[in-house]
């Protein structure tokens, strides 16, 4: 059972002194006056992660995921708390580490690696793996320095899982790369997670979070806010970025408050009309989250109209786990709109047999005004919308074919009158 | 931390050779860039290694030899010239020096390894002192040809040579983890090292012999523990007998006792340097 947790952590806090100047420090020490601010960058955190585990840390600036991944790599000493951590670790902190600006590529792969603890002989061995999977072998006899930082991130990365780690810690430092070499350093953290070993790392997209990771964490000024699926991260995150949002507006614009509120609203926009909420109700009114294939359910939105808005439509939409759209529905489409007067709420209730093949999705929803009535299928503005307004998951399809059933009506014909022969000539 | 307790110094010696003998390739590839590191992108490059130590000895005896014409040597008591005194004192202490002003900036100029790279930091202040004994061993050998060449042969205590650097080195290396760790926190610490390694070099007998001095100066000869460093290189390069024996049983029990100390006092403040850098 112990066997495969790789990462134990528990009532982990980290607090930073503080001192407003360095002299302070010493005033401290000879007096024994405390003279510093206490930081808590880290408190009571928690949690376990077990061997082939991705987990990825989200949160805003400033939230302690660097902290919190430094101590795990053991470049930070903790003020608290118990880190356990089984098996060789290899960190990528930062974009370049232990790299000479002068020394070539291949000299800097050579020392980057020995830093990470291999001997000479094994950076031999691998040397070319690094070169070919960093695709740097037409300038790795270059100046590290005349690399771009696109060019660094690569080096760096492929350096750092070239040592075979059973841990792999990674901050951000991929953000460097364009998109092809990223994929591949996902596709890369994948195998390494296929083969049993952990990967723990930062970022700020939640839609790599969705393809990537087996669990997720985030974090929330020092506070650890929820572990678990990525899903249910990613709406905690929303929730918290909008919640954020509201406070900056309520900062800026005291006025008018709570005009707007919901989770995508840019910031300092006064809605005309406003999503409240969606959920999904199944054939007893009751609402749900997992859904039985070829059942029939409604999907509510209940919107609230603040200015009288002629011609608002309300649309919504499922997209799967990659963010890619599957299916949707919108008023519009059978000539339905929502009108009435200031302070009226409305449920628009899309009713249907559900279709969609097993899995998770996402429900959106949003409002849209036209902006003429005379060009009902022209351009339009978004009055509202609210882009994950809740999860669901889809159980007892029997049939693996793509994201949607056909469910198509089959037959068999037998045509006698037909000729094999004739038809080859034919052809 | 008590400092005459024999076992903890030897487990401070066990666990940095054990350290050093598994990360023994690391060591050696660090020294080697420290040493090209600070001419790395120069047209010269490594020529300033071994061209930098020999212009400062050549400065140094212009000034004292030729400039100031002391005379001393060439009688039973001085066997050698005054050059070769000189030398003998300075050749030491100028890679003191050098591994003392690099050990206080090490921790410091490596923040982003410390910091970002799951390491053995304990290397990083023996690399610089590993490396300050290029200086050394380049300026030595200059000594030993010079001698030869002024005098037909060398005293058979330069033999004895290899057994003094050891030593020296294990002090060095003391010193630099207290300056190397120290720093961290009070990094004003770097610039009293710079000023004190300039004063140093008069406050001991490199230039002058100890009978020079005033009487009522001369404790401050004693009390300086460099003094014993330049007396025991001066007993085996100029005077080829042990003419200062008390020296050298003072520089072997300083030295042990300075490695041992160094390390626990680097060892108990590594622990904070992620949260002070």
């Amino acid at each position: 059972m112990g066997n495969d947790v790789a990462i134990r952590v528990e009532n982990l806090a980290k607090m930073y002194r503080v001192y407003a100047r360095s002299r302070d420090m010493f005033w401290e020490i000879v007096t024994r006056r405390p003279r510093h601010k206490e930081f808590w960058a880290l408190r009571d955190i928690s949690f376990e992660v077990k061997r082939g585990e991705v987990i990825g840390v989200i949160g805003r600036n400033g939230a302690g995921k660097s902290t919190l991944l430094r101590i795990l790599a053991g470049t930070l000493d903790k003020t608290a708390g118990e880190v356990q951590v089984h098996g060789r670790l290899a960190a990528i902190l930062e974009l370049g580490t232990g790299f000479h600006p002068e020394y070539t590529g291949r000299e800097n792969a050579y020392m980057g690696g020995m830093c990470l603890g291999m001997s000479r002989q094994e950076v031999d061995r691998k040397i070319h793996e690094i070169i070919d999977f960093s695709e740097l072998g037409d300038v790795i006899d270059q100046p590290f320095k005349t690399y771009s930082s696109g060019m660094q991130a690569r080096l760096t990365f492929s350096a750092a899982i070239s040592v075979d780690p059973d841990i792999l810690i990674i901050d951000e430092a991929l953000a460097a790369g364009d998109m092809l070499f990223t994929a591949k350093c996902y596709q890369r953290m994948h195998e390494i997670a296929a083969s049993g070993k952990t990967v723990f790392f930062v970022t700020h997209g939640l839609n790599t979070i969705y393809e990537l990771c087996s669990a997720a964490m985030l974090l929330h000024q020092g506070r650890m806010v929820c572990f678990d699926g990525p899903r249910q991260v990613g709406y905690e995150y929303e929730r918290l970025l909008s919640a954020e949002r509201e406070k900056t507006l309520v900062a800026h614009a005291p006025a008018k408050p709570k005009l707007v509120q919901s989770a995508s609203a840019p910031a300092g926009v006064r809605r005309s009309a406003r999503v409240e909420d969606a959920f999904v109700l199944d054939a007893d009114g009751q609402r749900a989250t997992t859904l039985h294939f070829g059942r029939s359910y409604t999907t509510e939105v209940r919107c609230r109209l603040v200015e009288a808005c002629p011609g608002a439509n309300v649309a919504f939409r499922i997209q799967n786990s990659l963010g890619t759209t599957i299916t949707g529905d919108n008023t519009l489409f059978q000539k339905i709109f929502v009108s009435g007067q200031p302070g009226d709420v409305f449920d628009v209730c899309f009713s249907g047999r559900c279709s969609l093949a097993n899995g998770n999705y996402i429900l959106g929803v949003g409002m849209a005004q036209p902006l003429s009535l005379d060009l009902p299928r022209g351009q339009y503005r978004v009055l509202d919308e609210i882009n994950e307004a809740m999860t669901f998951q889809v159980v007892d399809n029997t049939s693996e074919a793509g994201h949607f059933s056909l469910e198509s009506e089959i037959r068999v014909v037998r045509r006698p009158d037909v000729d094999w022969q004739d038809q080859r000539h034919v052809a | 931390m008590s400092l005459l307790s024999g076992r903890a110094h030897w487990q401070a010696f066990r666990e940095v050779f054990g350290l050093l003998t598994r990360h023994r390739q690391l060591t050696w590839e660090m020294t080697r860039r420290e040493i090209a590191d600070r001419y790395a992108g120069q047209m010269l490059g490594a020529f300033w290694a071994v061209a930098h130590p020999l212009a400062l000895m050549a400065i140094y005896v212009f000034v004292f030899a030729f400039v100031f014409r002391v005379r001393i040597g060439g009688t039973a008591d001085l066997p050698l010239d005054y050059t070769t005194y000189i030398l003998s004192g300075l050749i030491p202490w100028m890679a003191f020096q050098e591994s003392m002003s690099k050990g206080a900036t090490v921790i410091l100029g490596n923040a982003n390894l410390v910091k970002q790279v799951v390491f053995p930091i304990e290397v990083l202040p023996v690399k610089t002192v590993i490396a300050s004994f290029s200086t050394q061993t380049v300026a030595t050998a200059f000594l030993a040809v010079y001698v030869l060449s002024r005098h037909g042969s060398l005293p058979w205590t330069y033999a004895l040579l290899p057994t003094l650097f050891v030593v020296q080195a294990l002090a060095m290396i003391g010193v630099a983890y207290v300056f190397a760790s120290v720093s961290v926190y009070f990094r004003d610490l770097k610039d009293v090292v710079q000023v004190f390694c300039v004063a140093g070099m008069y406050v001991m007998p490199i230039f002058y012999l100890p009978d020079m001095v005033p009487a009522v100066f001369r404790p401050i000869l004693y009390l300086n523990p460099f003094s014993y460093l330049a007396w025991c290189y001066q007993d085996v390069c100029y005077f080829g007998r042990a003419e200062h024996p008390w020296a050298w049983p003072v520089f072997l029990a300083g030295s042990l006792a300075t490695f041992g100390f160094g390390y626990r006092v680097f060892r108990r403040l590594k622990v904070s340097f992620g949260s002070a850098l």
